[in-house]
């Protein structure tokens, strides 16, 4: 679309757009991933001037920015890009705003919050002194067009804007993510959980959504509704969006592994996570030395995704499937402490003593992981003679 | 208002002469009314005070005639004050009982008030006073007093006040030619020319004097009032901007609405000192409503003008700040004393202004008091003509003028608020608005703001205070140069603190002492090794004294210098490893997870960094038996962190071994599980929980017995 034509032709066509509220062409026309982003007849070092008076009043700020965004990427200063991006989301804002009782204009609002934050990361990788700052600023950019559309609640719910907060909260949940503010997802997320329109936004928004919600409740060590929103996103997921879903499955594994479901290899393999297939075994096995082994081999993947803290959870799982393994061979309900600590040891823990061992004894009987107790006199562990290690699914 | 219900009945009879009933009167005194709202700040009042006089003035001059129609007597009994020694404004006598109208008002002002100030001293009035009073008197018997006045001014004699129906646009230039001072009061004279009913003019030689009388009365009014400018007369600039607006009037609504207008502007323009500076060549006329069938508009259209004031006089005031600036630079200490002279003097000007009418300063007071009469007054008449329509629409447009007034103030107030939001580094800026913003005249404030953002906000304070030690003070303004103290000083006051804290311990000296040396380092916007050191040496002593607030303060300022500041990271590492134990402390996960990010290979080798993470995973994997290790080998200063959540790991542990071990355990073993130093100190805290014991002198928990506690743990 108009990746040739001459400036005013590109305008009147924009303007053709605007008057007849199509939504979706006018996003397109003042996206910065379309065709006519290429079309040379649209740069100029002056488009303020020639733009000028050419264009009706809302639509010629919007237009001036876009284009000349447009040029400043077009010689790749992304930062004066990502200036005239953020003034042409503040336009946008604007002409939301004006617009009451219709928001056809959403898809607009859409593309080019989406443009501003991409350009913003781009400008962000440019700036090395930036760090996070200009990713901040664009959050910003993107909370104004939030607010507009959250107080548009006078409007019917067909044309209410409130149905594009869902777009914004998610364009600014990965900014958060990426800038490591997590803790300024929460007011977003409560104004969507307390939203009318929480589920009746687009699946795709709602899959996006919960994937970051996941993200944050496992941060938080809430990893049962951790499961659930990432189980959602996983399974709603579109089938051919295997990035998405392996990304996904990068924090639903651990996840599920700690609430005691280990993922088939077949899984796995399928979407290139075999670094998970180790800590598997390991974890499955009691395999404290290789837990130890995995962990320092995958560590920048673990502590890229973020998950190098909840991975080092699953020693608490090994511990119990090594005490597992020496009930069973002793099988007996009366274990010596002593047994306990030379499985550790074995397993590579070579300074721990009774103390210890009958510490992590005494911390997976609280959890309720094995059913028992320690005597102190005897130094014995005495389990239950019915199901003596209830399997961890059952427990949460 | 209570007060002027009791006042009613006369007013009312008043406004029951109707036949000849001004509306542009009316106007008037809606507009009083507006300014009596009390948004307006003394002295303020002052001003209108001074122009009610000057309008008053010419109502009289120009109902005149109406109340000589209706009845010559009536007014005077009713209102049972004699009208000459008020204020001496009416030139006019208690003949004509529609004169009194404005006296009179004030009259009953002082007989509810039980007079304050007996009329005759009226301060305000005080030089014109006497001269008045016998005026006064001779017109009422002579008449023929008015020359000696009326020689100071031009006679005006081919304008008998109310020239009735047509005056030609001609005769409204006319008022100005007088002297200076006249021209403001002037527009009501204009007005008259409007209205409709004045047929009945009085020919009277009295009459014709009148006017003149009242100029003169009214002139010396001017010179007395506060508001006069320095120069002591109009700027013919003004002159012919009031000329303009009325020429523009085409009905008496209009004049209403002009008169407001014009009455605003200028009183805000001499609130401002800027009689003499505007343009008013370029000021915008107001619009009317024949113009534009818009009443409502046009109270926005005022503060418009407002701030368009504003912008011109920015230049002005711009400038001002660019040189004290320049000032500055050369030497702090003296620019800040120049600064404060410049702060404080607009109030001077202003008592100035007001204490040359009087001259004195008791005067000065009963002046103001007097002043305050005047806005009940001006309530009163207000009230008796409520039935008037054009008097209610005016009353609106001066309501809403008010009230735009104070939204503008309000907008300033938001706009500071939202400057000391942003500012975390208090400069110049900050310092010269806070100054300014206790003046009265918010207008001040508001130029200096918008200035100081853009001019001076890097710039920080020098200090040139020498004491060595300071006690911390919230700062609630921006710091004077001599309360703060420069980095040399600051230095030996660091060691002061760290002496006086090895010696002494005394941790809120230290305490006190390290925050305002940390002020005072913010306030200059140092940022060096140097506060580096004075951060870390608060850090520790908060560690040490298990201050958290402060050590979270410090440890997150440390955060930023140490990545501002490559060469200052000598104790970095130590103090990340603090800061993941006190990520611990608040159990932040998803913090302890970004650090985790951020953990070079070199930091994680550190040993106090390791011990950290050691902690840190033994916490995470329930491995408390290891992590009281840990805790008993704590490196530098980190016990004392771990201090601050052992107790909470203590409870934890406890309820792991009552709760896993059956029957018993003996308490040496809590001791040492729960590393305490004694077994006295375990039992200190075991004794907290109701713990079931068995075996001899309670050497054994039983776990079981104790089960229920674990609840309470």
């Amino acid at each position: 679309m108009m990746a040739t034509g001459t400036l005013n032709q590109y305008i009147q066509y924009v303007e053709r757009m605007f008057r007849t509220a199509n939504g979706e062409n006018l996003a397109r026309l003042l996206s910065l991933r379309d065709d006519h982003i290429n079309n040379k007849n649209l740069r100029s070092s002056d488009i303020a001037t020639l733009v000028e008076g050419n264009c009706v009043a809302p639509l010629d700020e919007i237009i001036i920015y876009h284009l000349c965004c447009v040029q400043a990427l077009s010689v790749k200063d992304f930062i004066e890009a990502y200036h005239h991006q953020s003034q042409c989301v503040a336009a946008v804002v604007r002409l939301l705003q004006a617009q009451k009782e219709e928001n056809w204009s959403l898809s607009l609002m859409y593309t080019v919050c989406l443009d501003l934050r991409l350009v913003a990361q781009k400008a962000e990788l440019c700036d090395a002194q930036s760090n996070g700052k200009i990713l901040e600023k664009a959050a910003e950019s993107l909370l104004a067009c939030f607010r507009v559309c959250a107080a548009d609640n006078r409007t019917a719910d067909e044309d209410t804007k409130r149905l594009g907060m869902l777009n914004l909260v998610n364009q600014l949940l990965k900014v958060y993510f990426r800038i490591n503010k997590l803790h300024l997802c929460k007011p977003l997320i409560r104004a969507i959980d307390s939203s009318p329109f929480k589920d009746q936004f687009p699946l795709a928004q709602q899959i996006t959504y919960r994937y970051f919600v996941g993200r944050k409740a496992m941060f938080d060590s809430d990893y049962r509704s951790a499961d659930e929103y990432l189980s959602f996103a996983f399974q709603n997921c579109h089938h051919q969006s295997i990035k998405n879903k392996r990304l996904i499955l990068t924090y639903l594994i651990p996840v599920k592994m700690l609430l005691g479901f280990m993922p088939a290899k077949r899984l796995l393999h399928k979407y290139d996570l075999l670094q998970f297939w180790d800590l598997v075994t390991t974890v499955k096995n009691g395999d404290l030395r290789g837990i130890d082994h995995v962990m320092e081999e995958h560590e920048s993947f673990f502590i890229r995704a973020g998950i190098y803290l909840i991975v080092e959870k699953l020693k608490i799982t090994a511990y119990r499937n090594l005490f597992r393994k020496v009930y069973l061979a002793e099988n007996t309900h009366q274990i010596d402490i002593v047994s306990f600590q030379a499985a550790l040891q074995i397993m590579g823990q070579v300074d721990v003593d009774s103390d210890e061992t009958q510490c992590i004894v005494a911390n997976l009987i609280y959890d309720g992981k094995i059913k028992g107790y320690i005597s102190y006199q005897h130094k014995k562990v005495v389990v239950s003679k019915q199901n003596a290690f209830p399997p961890l699914s059952s427990l949460y | 208002m209570s007060e002027n219900s009791k006042q009613e009945p006369p007013l009312q009879t008043m406004s029951g002469m109707p036949p000849n009933h001004n509306p542009w009167m009316y106007g008037l005194y809606n507009q009083y009314n507006g300014f009596q709202g009390g948004v307006f700040p003394n002295f303020y009042n002052q001003q209108q005070y001074y122009n009610q006089m000057a309008n008053g003035n010419f109502h009289d001059a120009h109902q005149f005639p109406s109340n000589k129609n209706s009845n010559p007597e009536f007014g005077q009994p009713q209102f049972s004050v004699p009208p000459p020694p008020l204020l001496g404004m009416s030139p006019l006598d208690t003949n004509r009982p529609f004169f009194n109208q404005s006296p009179i008002r004030f009259n009953l002002n002082t007989n509810r008030k039980s007079a304050p100030i007996p009329p005759n001293e009226n301060p305000l009035l005080n030089n014109n006073n006497n001269n008045n009073n016998s005026s006064n008197k001779k017109k009422r018997k002579k008449g023929g007093n008015h020359n000696k006045i009326g020689s100071q001014l031009p006679p005006l004699p081919d304008h008998p006040p109310p020239l009735p129906p047509c005056p030609p646009p001609e005769e409204l230039p006319k008022p100005p030619p007088p002297p200076p001072p006249l021209d403001v009061p002037l527009p009501p004279p204009l007005a008259t020319e409007d209205i409709p009913e004045p047929f009945e003019e009085p020919k009277d030689s009295t009459d014709n004097e009148e006017p003149t009388t009242f100029n003169s009365e009214s002139s010396s009014f001017l010179q007395n009032s506060s508001i006069q400018t320095s120069a002591g007369s109009w700027p013919e600039s003004l002159e012919r901007y009031i000329k303009r607006c009325y020429e523009k009037c085409k009905t008496c609504f209009d004049r209403d609405q002009i008169d407001i207008c014009l009455k605003g502007r200028i009183t805000a323009a001499a609130n401002k000192d800027e009689i003499w500076t505007r343009n008013w060549d370029d000021e915008p006329i107001p619009s009317v409503y024949s113009e534009r069938n818009n009443l409502q508009v046009k109270p926005v259209q005022g503060t418009l003008n407002l701030y368009q004031k504003n912008e011109n006089s920015q230049v002005n005031k711009l400038k001002q700040i660019l040189a004290a600036k320049a000032y500055f630079t050369k030497t702090p200490q003296r620019r800040r004393r120049q600064h404060s002279n410049s702060s404080s003097r607009s109030p001077s000007k202003k008592r100035h202004s007001t204490s040359s009418a009087s001259g004195d300063e008791v005067e000065e007071k009963k002046t103001f008091k007097n002043k305050s009469k005047l806005k009940v007054k001006d309530r009163l008449s207000l009230d008796s003509k409520k039935n008037d329509k054009y008097q209610k629409k005016a009353k609106k447009v001066a309501y809403q003028f008010h009230i735009d007034e104070s939204q503008g103030s309000a907008e300033k107030l938001q706009k500071r608020a939202e400057r000391f939001a942003n500012s975390n580094i208090p400069s110049i800026a900050s310092s010269l608005q806070v100054n300014s913003n206790r003046e009265l005249n918010p207008r001040k404030s508001i130029v200096v703001d918008t200035e100081g953002d853009y001019e001076l906000n890097n710039i920080h304070i020098v200090g040139t205070c020498t004491e060595i030690e300071k006690s911390f003070l919230r700062l609630t303004r921006a710091p004077e140069a001599c309360e703060v103290r420069p980095i040399n000083i600051l230095k030996f006051s660091l060691r002061n603190v760290k002496d006086r804290w090895i010696e002494k311990q005394d941790y809120r000296y230290a305490c006190d002492q390290l925050k305002s040396i940390r002020q005072d380092l913010t306030v200059q916007g140092v940022r060096d090794s140097f506060t580096v050191e004075v951060y870390e040496t608060h850090a520790r002593i908060a560690l040490e004294k298990g201050d958290h607030e402060e050590f979270n303060q410090c440890q997150t300022q440390l955060k930023m210098l140490y990545s501002e500041l490559p060469n200052s990271r000598a104790n970095a590492a130590e103090f990340t490893a603090y800061r993941i134990l006190y990520y611990l402390f608040t159990k932040n996960t998803l913090d302890l997870t970004t650090i985790f990010k951020f953990l070079s290979k070199e930091d994680r080798e550190n040993e106090c960094i390791k011990h950290a993470l050691k902690t840190r995973c033994a916490w995470a994997t329930g491995n408390l038996h290891k992590f009281f290790l840990l805790y008993k080998t704590a490196p530098l200063m980190a016990g004392y962190l771990m201090d601050w959540f052992v107790d909470r790991e203590r409870k934890q542990y406890l309820k792991y071994i009552i709760k896993s071990y059956r029957q018993s355990v003996p308490v040496d073993f809590i001791t040492r599980e729960l590393a305490f130093d004694s077994p006295s100190k375990a039992s200190e805290f075991l004794n907290q929980f109701p713990l079931s014991y068995t075996g001899c002198d309670q050497t054994q928990i039983d776990c079981k017995a104790s089960l229920p506690a674990v609840a309470n743990i």
